[in-house]
C-alpha cells in the first residue's frame, strides 16, 4: 500500500496505525530473516501505534501528513538514543545523542520508525556487499543485490515492510537500489534538505531522500524533510534558483552519446520505450550531447574520496566507537581506523589522501573540482534547450553477489548517477520496465534530471509517467 | 605505488596497514588513479580553476545555543576511556 492509501484508510478507521505498525513488525519476522535490511528493528513502537490510532479518531484528516506511517531509516542518519553504525564496525556500538534534522521533522509528522536499515559501509559501495555486518538480498530476486549503498533501505521497502524508506544519495546511492528493487527513488536538489545529524560522506554531494513506492509518497515525505535549517548552512532557501516552472508538456533531452557504450541492450530496449511513451504523452524528445558527463565518473573519484578522507578522520577512537589500544596516541588512532575500517572505505581515505597531499592536489583535486564547474555550464547550457534530461539509472539490472570484485569495474555501474551529485541537481528513478535474467523479471529503472530547484517539476512528470500507472 | 608509498600514505591517514593489505590496495589504488586520470583531458584546455558555486558556507555568530551541559552526560557515555569525568587519551610522545 502507498502512504496515501494507508492515510485514506486511517482516517476511515478501515484499518489503523495499530494495524499498520503490527503488520510490519509481522513482515520482518517472516521476512528479515533471509533478506537482512534491517540492522535494528524497534519493537517498542507499539504504545506510539496506539496513540497514532486514537488521534485519528478524534481529529481525522486534520491529523499530521505522515501520523501512523511506519517509516524505515538508513543507518547513517541519526536517531537520538538509537544505534548508528553508519554500516561500520568502528560504529557498531555507537548509539546516537541527537536526532538529525529530518528524523526531528519526520516524527513532528507524526511517522513511526520502525527500524535502521543496512548499508555498504559509510555509503560506500553499489551493492550493500560492504557492510560490515553482512549483504542484504534483493528481495526480487534473492541470489542478486539489491544496490546500494542504501540497499536495506531499498529491500525494506520491496519486501513490503514498510511504504517508505530514508536514504542517503552522494553519487546514486538512493536512485540505483531503486531501480535494483522496482521502487520509486529521488535525490534532491543539493541544500533542499538539511544533512544535519547524516554521517557526512563526500559534503559537497550528500543529500537524503525518500524510497517509495509511488511518485506521490516520494513527493510527501520530501516535502516533510526540505528546507532550510539553521544547523546546516547549506540548506537553501525558495529564492536560491530562479522558479522552475511547471508545464503542461515538456522537451525532453536524450544524450544518446553517453549511452553508446556499456549498457545492456535489453536495459536500453526498456528505456528506448519509455522515451516512446513519453513521445506518445505529448513531451518533445530531442537529442542533445553532455560530452563532459562521460568523464564526470573520473571526477567523482577524486573529489568524493577527498572529502571522504577528510570527513572520516573524525573516527579516531578517541570520543566515540571503537577504540584499540595502544602505546601512543598516535598508536590507538592506527591502530583503532585500522581495525575499524572495511577495504572499500580504507581504499578511498586513502586515494582522497593521496589526491589532496601537496605534490598532487593541482593534477587531481584542483582538476576535479574544475570539471564540477565546467560541467555545471554544460548542463546549465543544456537546461536552455530542455526541460528534463532522461538516461536510464544503471547501466544494468541487479547484478549477482560477487560479480563486481574490481574497484574501477563496480565505479562504471554508477556512471549515470554521478553527474546529477557533481552538478547538484534533483534527479528521480522510477520503475521504467523489467528485463529477464535466469528466468526471473527483474526491474530497471528510468532517471529524470531537472535544473537546480526543479525538484516539483521531476515530481510533476513522474506522477504524470509512473503514478498513472499504478 | 608500491608498498612503501601505501605504508607511508597509511600513515598520513592515520590507519595502520598491513604488509598484505599494503599490496592489494597498492594495486586497487594504481588502477583508480590510471582511471581518474582522465580528468586532466577535461580542464587541460579550459585553463580553468575551482569556481565557488551557488551554495557556499555561511557563517553565525558563535553563540552558545543549548543549556551548557544538556549534553555532557550523554556524549561523555560515549567515551570509550573515562576518568573523573575527562577523556583519557594516551601520551603523545614516546619517550621510552
Amino acid at each position: 500500500m502507498t502512504i496515501t492509501q494507508l492515510r485514506e484508510k486511517f482516517i476511515t478507521g478501515d484499518y489503523t496505525p495499530e494495524d499498520a505498525v503490527a503488520e510490519s513488525l509481522a513482515i520482518i519476522t517472516e521476512k528479515d530473516g533471509d533478506i537482512h535490511a534491517f540492522l535494528d528493528v524497534y519493537t517498542d513502537i507499539k504504545e506510539q501505534a496506539t496513540v497514532a490510532t486514537e488521534k485519528y479518531k478524534e481529529d481525522g484528516a486534520k491529523a499530521p501528513v505522515l501520523l501512523g506511517i511506519p517509516v524505515a531509516i538508513k543507518n547513517n542518519i541519526l536517531i537520538k538514543g538509537k544505534r548508528a553504525t553508519g554500516g561500520s564496525k568502528i560504529l557498531e556500538n555507537y548509539t546516537a545523542t541527537y536526532d538529525a534534522t529530518i528524523i526531528t521533522r519526520l516524527k513532528e509528522a507524526g511517522a513511526i520508525i520502525v527500524g535502521a536499515t543496512n548499508m555498504d559501509e559509510f555509503a560506500m559501495g553499489s551493492s550493500t556487499e560492504n557492510s560490515a555486518f553482512g549483504p542484504t538480498k534483493n528481495p526480487v530476486d534473492t541470489t542478486r543485490v539489491p544496490g546500494g549503498s542504501s540497499g536495506g533501505s531499498a529491500a525494506a521497502v520491496a519486501m513490503g515492510a514498510v511504504p517508505v524508506a530514508i536514504g542517503t544519495d552522494t553519487g546514486g546511492s538512493i536512485r540505483q537500489p531503486a531501480s535494483f528493487c522496482g521502487l520509486v527513488g529521488y535525490k534532491p536538489t543539493y541544500g533542499a534538505v538539511s544533512r544535519s545529524g547524516l554521517m557526512a560522506m563526500g559534503s559537497s554531494f550528500d543529500q537524503a531522500g525518500p524510497l517509495t513506492t509511488s511518485v506521490a509518497d516520494a513527493e510527501l515525505v520530501h516535502s516533510v524533510m526540505a528546507g532550510k535549517d539553521v544547523m546546516d548552512a547549506t540548506t537553501i532557501g525558495e529564492d536560491t534558483y530562479p522558479e522552475v516552472p511547471l508545464k503542461e508538456l515538456y522537451t525532453i533531452g536524450i544524450p544518446r552519446d553517453f549511452m553508446k557504450e556499456g549498457v545492456d541492450a535489453d536495459v536500453m530496449e526498456v528505456f528506448q520505450a519509455h522515451v516512446t511513451e513519453l513521445e506518445e504523452a505529448g513531451h518533445t524528445i530531442v537529442d542533445i550531447e553532455l560530452p563532459l558527463f562521460e568523464k564526470g565518473l573520473a571526477a567523482y573519484y577524486v573529489s568524493m574520496p577527498a572529502e571522504v578522507s577528510s570527513n572520516l578522520a573524525r573516527y579516531d577512537g578517541i570520543r566515540y566507537g571503537l577504540s584499540e589500544d595502544g602505546e601512543t596516541l598516535l598508536d590507538v588512532y592506527e591502530k583503532s581506523r585500522g581495525a575499524g575500517f572495511g577495504d572499500e572505505v580504507k581504499r578511498r581515505i586513502l586515494l582522497g589522501t593521496y589526491v589532496l597531499s601537496s605534490g598532487y592536489y593541482d593534477a587531481y583535486y584542483g582538476k576535479a573540482e574544475a570539471a564540477r564547474e565546467l560541467m555545471r555550464e554544460e548542463l546549465a547550457k543544456t537546461f536552455q534547450t530542455v526541460d528534463f534530461v532522461c538516461m536510464p539509472t544503471a547501466p544494468t539490472p541487479a547484478f549477482t553477489f560477487g560479480e563486481f570484485t574490481e574497484p574501477v569495474s563496480v565505479y562504471a555501474q554508477d556512471i549515470f548517477t554521478v553527474p546529477v551529485n557533481l552538478t547538484g541537481v534533483p534527479a528521480i528513478s522510477i520503475p521504467g520496465g523489467t528485463v529477464q535474467r535466469d528466468e526471473k523479471e527483474l526491474p530497471v529503472g528510468v532517471q529524470y534530471i531537472a535544473p537546480h530547484g526543479g525538484d516539483a517539476r521531476l515530481f510533476d512528470l513522474g506522477k504524470k509517467m509512473y503514478d498513472t500507472k499504478l | 605505488m608500491n608498498k612503501d608509498d601505501i605504508l607511508r600514505l597509511g600513515e598520513l591517514s592515520r590507519i595502520r596497514i598491513s604488509d598484505e593489505e599494503a599490496e592489494s590496495l597498492g594495486k586497487d589504488i594504481d588502477a583508480v588513479l590510471a582511471y581518474v586520470s582522465v580528468v586532466n583531458e577535461i580542464t587541460a584546455e579550459e585553463g580553468m580553476t575551482k569556481k565557488v558555486g551557488a551554495v557556499y558556507n555561511v557563517f553565525r555568530e558563535d553563540e552558545v545555543t543549548v543549556e551548557p551541559g544538556s549534553h555532557t552526560a550523554a556524549l561523555m557515555a560515549e567515551v570509550p576511556h573515562v576518568k573523573n569525568d575527562r577523556l583519557m587519551v594516551k601520551k603523545i610522545l614516546n619517550t621510552d
